[in-house]
């Protein structure tokens, strides 16, 4: 009876899948999941309670957003937000309650994947709501959001994992059902998932920035603001957006407004190419530190700039994240 | 009799598949058909968005990414938004307000304006938390982008209409006419640009209300489209240099928005606190 003894006497398919499979469903520890889970989650609750003090502004029937004018705006009546069907304030109240308890709830990790995808309903229906009022942050947001949902992101530094270690109970089983082994193919393809959508969103920021549909003229008026060296001060110099002014900083230093815009360029294009090369990737995910928090000083979008942050910890191994949990926690880390 | 060897073979294929931890291979191919599709839908939705002039990338978002809707439910065409700034009109804060009492002769505006009374779309000194100054911004920038549009949306009214109906509705919808504004506030120059002028901030849509016994009515005001130059959302905020507006006091003809010094009409600076509603300390309803 023959048999396979070597990769080279697999079928070329199979040869051509392997590095494929390996990418892709390579069984993975769920710490890096589990962090970004935690972070996701901390950062959704935010940004969903800011709503509070807006609520009837942005999403009341007397609001700055009727729903008339947003439905003839989309084209249709087919509802995309469950917060249409609210028409009172009491039932807008009601919703803002439960999709906060909902984060919350996914945030500690309790019932992660149904809190998970309930999550992902409330922010699209906030989102769809009042799409006017969105800005960078609620797609990347998403993004994670509907990813993590993916993998068994509360298998660790969560609800569910404190009541899998519960010694007896059909109950503890069902937990453990719930959040699945914390070694496991789906945490690989969800970490994928937000590396490889990840490097999308970078590769179109960069296009964004470089193209912004004006041609590419010496005629005066023409500006470019990007490609110019100049967009750092276009964003930084604004009255009410960024969170500190350092215009004046800036306002006589051309060669640092330069090359801070040129910097960040040069990082997002970079960083999508790069951050794949085990030589740069610790670099790469260290400088993405000041550069996306030097961006949330200037363009006062704390959201966005952290949620970037937080999507970059995909990249950091499950055993590299439990070292620097284990530190953070004062002990040492333990292998699964 | 021997077992057909490529039984074995594939058997013993899969042997160090489940001890390696991957799925089955039928699991492993539904998957990877799934994100085939999946990874090239975010593919043309995110180049789809960041002005791709390509009629290839415009088919396959009309045709593919436009009818699966989740990718626009998930916010994966929302990439063009990612420029953050090229110092276009589009890019520039805004301010919105009502103001009370408007009169026919308040088009050549002046001090009469000014002393009237105004209810400001939102105050962003009363607004601590950055995110929530970014919404009312995002807003009003996409007040302007509808007003800017060329051609002119037949949805250009009815933010403003919205916009107006609420202030006027905390300030028990007073009788009479009253005139919605919304301004560009282009951002100062550097210093170490040659010609460092701030351009006046200006308006660039106007709406007349009138309102009857808590009926509001709300129309386009034509001096915004005759007097202001609402620049398409496309072109760049500054002027050639023959238009640059003078930063003096000489009128600028029947528009008579005095520019003063420092680029910002007087009513403006400091921000116009809002109607003075205890409802509404800090924008909520």
């Amino acid at each position: 009876m023959a048999t396979v003894n070597s990769a080279a006497e697999l079928p070329l398919a199979e040869r051509l899948l392997r590095p494929w499979n390996a990418f892709w469903f390579t069984p993975r520890d769920a710490s890096t999941l589990s962090v970004i889970r935690i972070a996701t989650g901390l950062l959704a609750l935010y940004w969903a309670a800011s709503y509070t003090p807006d609520l009837m502004n942005f999403f009341g029937p007397e609001g700055f957003v009727p729903l008339a004018d947003l439905q003839r705006a989309r084209g249709s009546t087919f509802p995309r937000s469950i917060l249409e069907f609210c028409n009172t304030s009491g039932a807008i109240w009601t919703f803002h309650a439960i999709g906060l308890l909902i984060l919350a709830s996914f945030t500690a990790g309790f019932f992660s994947r149904t809190t998970g995808l309930l999550s992902v309903v409330v922010v699209v229906s906030y989102m769809q709501r009042a799409p006017a009022v969105t800005s960078q942050a609620e797609p990347v947001l998403l993004m994670l959001l509907l990813y993590l949902c993916v993998g068994p992101c509360g298998a660790k530094l969560s609800v569910d994992a404190c009541l899998r270690r519960k010694p007896t109970g059909g109950a503890s089983r069902a937990k453990a059902s719930e959040c699945g082994d914390s070694r496991s193919w789906l945490a690989t393809l969800s970490t994928r998932l937000i590396q490889v959508h990840l490097t999308i969103a970078y590769v179109a920021m960069v296009l964004a920035k470089l193209n912004d549909g004006v041609p590419l003229t010496n005629e005066p008026g023409t500006y470019h603001a990007w490609w110019h060296g100049q967009a750092v001060w276009w964003l930084a110099a604004r009255e009410h957006s960024p969170l500190l002014d350092v215009s004046p900083l800036l306002t006589s230093n051309i060669l640092l407004v330069n090359a801070w815009t040129h910097a960040i360029v040069l990082f997002e294009a970079g960083f999508a190419i790069f951050i794949w090369r085990p030589a740069f990737r610790r670099f790469l995910l260290w400088a993405a530190v000041p550069m996306w928090l030097s961006l949330a000083v200037i363009t006062g979008l704390a959201p966005f700039c952290l949620l970037m942050l937080v999507g970059n910890l995909a990249f950091v191994e499950p055993a590299a994240m439990r070292r620097i949990a284990g530190r953070l926690a004062g002990r040492s880390a333990t292998s699964p | 009799m021997s077992a057909p060897q490529h039984t074995s073979t594939d058997s013993q294929a899969e042997a160090p598949d489940a001890a390696a931890g991957l799925p089955p291979e039928t699991v492993r191919t539904f998957v990877t058909l799934a994100l085939l599709f999946h990874l090239f839908v975010a593919i043309v939705a995110a180049i789809g968005s960041s002005r791709a002039y390509s009629d290839l990338v415009d088919r396959l978002v009309v045709k593919l990414v436009a009818p699966l809707h989740y990718p626009e439910l998930l916010g994966f065409r929302s990439y063009a938004s990612y420029g953050l700034t090229y110092n276009l009109d589009t890019d520039y804060e805004g301010a919105a307000e009502v103001v009370l009492d408007w009169e026919a002769g308040d088009e050549a505006e002046g001090d009469r304006v000014e002393a009237k009374q105004k209810l400001a779309f939102f105050d962003p000194e009363a607004i601590a938390l950055p995110i929530r100054r970014q919404r009312y911004l995002s807003y009003i920038r996409q007040m302007g982008d509808l007003a800017a549009a060329e051609p002119p949306s037949p949805l250009e009214v009815e933010m403003p209409m919205a916009v107006s109906r609420a202030l006027l509705a905390e300030a028990d919808m007073p009788d009479g006419r009253h005139r919605f504004r919304l301004w560009r506030l282009p951002t100062n120059p550097p210093a170490f640009i040659d010609d460092a002028r701030t351009p006046p901030a200006r308006t660039i849509y106007e709406g007349n209300i009138a309102v009857r016994g808590g009926k509001l009515d709300f129309t386009k005001a034509d001096r915004a489209a005759a007097s202001s130059p609402v620049v398409p959302s496309r072109s760049p905020i500054a002027p050639p240099a023959d238009g640059i507006p003078p930063i003096d006091d000489s009128p600028l003809g029947d528009r008579a928005i005095q520019p003063p010094t420092d680029g910002l009409p007087s009513n403006l600076r400091p921000f116009d606190p809002p109607f003075d509603n205890p409802a509404r300390p800090n924008g909520n309803r």
